[in-house]
């Protein structure tokens, strides 16, 4: 039977995984502590007669192990895939846009949890990417952000030009730690984000101050040339 | 209800089958493409599920055998995919749903009944459950008479639940089919939005069409279906 390794140890607070290609390494030994679990909860089970709670009670973690696993599951075949080039579908639009989206379908969600998110950006940001796979991470992005962000506080997102890219910042105060942190949903929605945005040719920063965490999110604006060229599609504001 | 499972994993195969006659559908396995397309093609199945990697003839092929020879049986493919653009390569071939592996037998299960539904049903240009109705045309939601302003996602997510009226949505088909995405999400999106729609749809009215199924997600249904299924509101 795979022992808990020296990685299973439980984290401390604010220990954040390491990014690219070695979160991979991470989350595959992250799923032995749930796979061995739930191997020795089913060996004792099967191992003789045990009264009808004790199966019943094996189950439940059996499922509990499992849901934990599938989250892993899912962010190791995401990751995957991220790093796997796939064929993009690059158009001309503004980036700001899809954060005012992301930000109004989210704002009832935030709303509920106290949380206001406030989008500034006063410039146009255009940009050329595949705007489908973009909104998509965008909205994962604040759907993650929300749910690590601490009730009733702010989630501010800067997007500005500078120095030729789109840089969008998003700044948040830290709640509790989530239930299984770092291999939390919210906390592995946003290890899978960053690996998405770095295949889009973007870079990613993130830093901590305090319990306040800042990701910053770069790409580099469209050619001025192409940009007045093309129809620019968006500009809700 | 008869149901062809193509899947080569054979404990997979086996659950799948021993949940699925448990609802009362008639099941087959069959372990390779090739059995497949020829079992899909010469006899009568309500439903195919299909996994794509299967010996001596992938799913692939075996679906676009199918959309030729039987362009109205529903198909629903299993992967370990979950990109969107696997996702819209799986429908452009034929594939009327998609589940990625690994799933839930409650989350398959919802989307089997969803599809055989679906497969039976004209598509309408007017939705219309008890006295809610939906025009896709013009966007025009009313009840009982009087109309009733939607956002645009809470009219896709309305359309969605009354174009599967009568029968279980999971959260995850929700998240795929009215938000476009193929992970599940961090946030209880879901969860609020079914909350504002309550408010506009069922707040004055003695009748509550939607529906929460407790492990599942939410359904819409009319009066007599609720009595039927005994959910809870």
């Amino acid at each position: 039977m795979s022992g808990a390794g020296p990685q299973l140890a439980p984290r401390p607070e604010g220990f954040a995984l390491p990014k690219g290609r070695t979160a991979l390494s991470h989350l595959l030994h992250a799923l032995n502590q749930p796979l061995t679990g739930l191997q020795c909860s089913l060996e004792l089970a099967t191992a003789g007669p045990r009264p009808t709670d004790h199966y019943v009670r094996t189950l439940r973690e059996g499922l509990d192990l499992v849901s934990r696993m599938r989250v892993l599951v899912d962010a190791i075949r995401e990751l995957s895939e991220a790093y796997s080039p796939s064929p993009d579908d690059h158009h001309d639009f503004r980036l700001e846009t899809l954060l005012y989206d992301a930000a109004a379908e989210l704002q009832p969600v935030a709303e509920a949890k106290g949380v206001r998110i406030r989008v500034v950006a006063h410039s146009p940001l255009p940009v050329c990417a595949d705007r489908t796979r973009l909104a998509a991470l965008f909205f994962r992005v604040l759907d993650s952000a929300v749910g690590l962000t601490r009730e009733a506080t702010e989630l501010k997102i800067e997007a500005e030009p500078e120095r030729g890219s789109a840089r969008v910042a998003l700044t948040w105060s830290r709640g509790d730690s989530p239930d299984h942190s770092p291999f939390s949903r919210p906390e592995l929605g946003l290890l899978v984000a960053q690996a998405q945005w770095e295949q889009a040719r973007g870079s990613w920063t993130e830093t901590r101050s305090g319990d306040h965490q800042t990701c910053t999110l770069q790409l580099s604006l469209a050619s001025r040339k192409r940009h007045s060229s093309a129809a620019v599609t968006g500009g809700q504001q | 209800m008869r149901i062809l499972i193509a899947e080569d994993d054979e404990a997979l195969a086996r659950f799948v089958r021993q949940g699925l006659e448990g609802e009362h559908y008639s099941v087959d396995v069959l372990d390779d493409g090739e059995k497949a397309r020829s079992a899909a093609t010469d006899s009568e199945y309500d439903l195919v599920i299909l996994d794509l990697n299967l010996p001596r003839l992938d799913g692939v092929s075996v679906l676009r055998h199918l959309r030729l020879k039987k362009p109205s049986l529903p198909v629903l493919i299993l992967t370990q995919r979950t990109r969107v653009e696997d996702r819209v390569q799986c429908l452009d071939t034929g594939a009327d749903d998609y589940l990625p592996k690994p799933f839930s037998f409650t989350e398959l299960s919802a989307r089997i009944r969803a599809l055989i539904r679906r497969s039976h049903l004209p598509s309408e240009s007017v939705l219309q459950v008890g006295d809610l109705k939906l025009d896709r045309v013009q966007r025009l939601v009313e009840r009982s008479g009087l109309r009733i302003d939607l956002t645009a996602k809470e009219f896709a997510l309305l359309e969605y639940l009354m174009r599967n009226a009568g029968r279980d949505v999971t959260r995850s088909m929700i998240i795929e089919h009215v938000w476009n995405l193929t992970f599940d999400t961090t946030t209880n999106v879901v969860d609020v939005y079914i909350n504002y729609l309550r408010r506009k749809i069922d707040d004055g009215h003695a009748t509550k069409l939607i529906h929460t199924v407790r492990g599942v997600g939410y359904a819409l249904r009319a009066p007599a279906e609720v009595l039927a299924s005994g959910v809870q509101a």
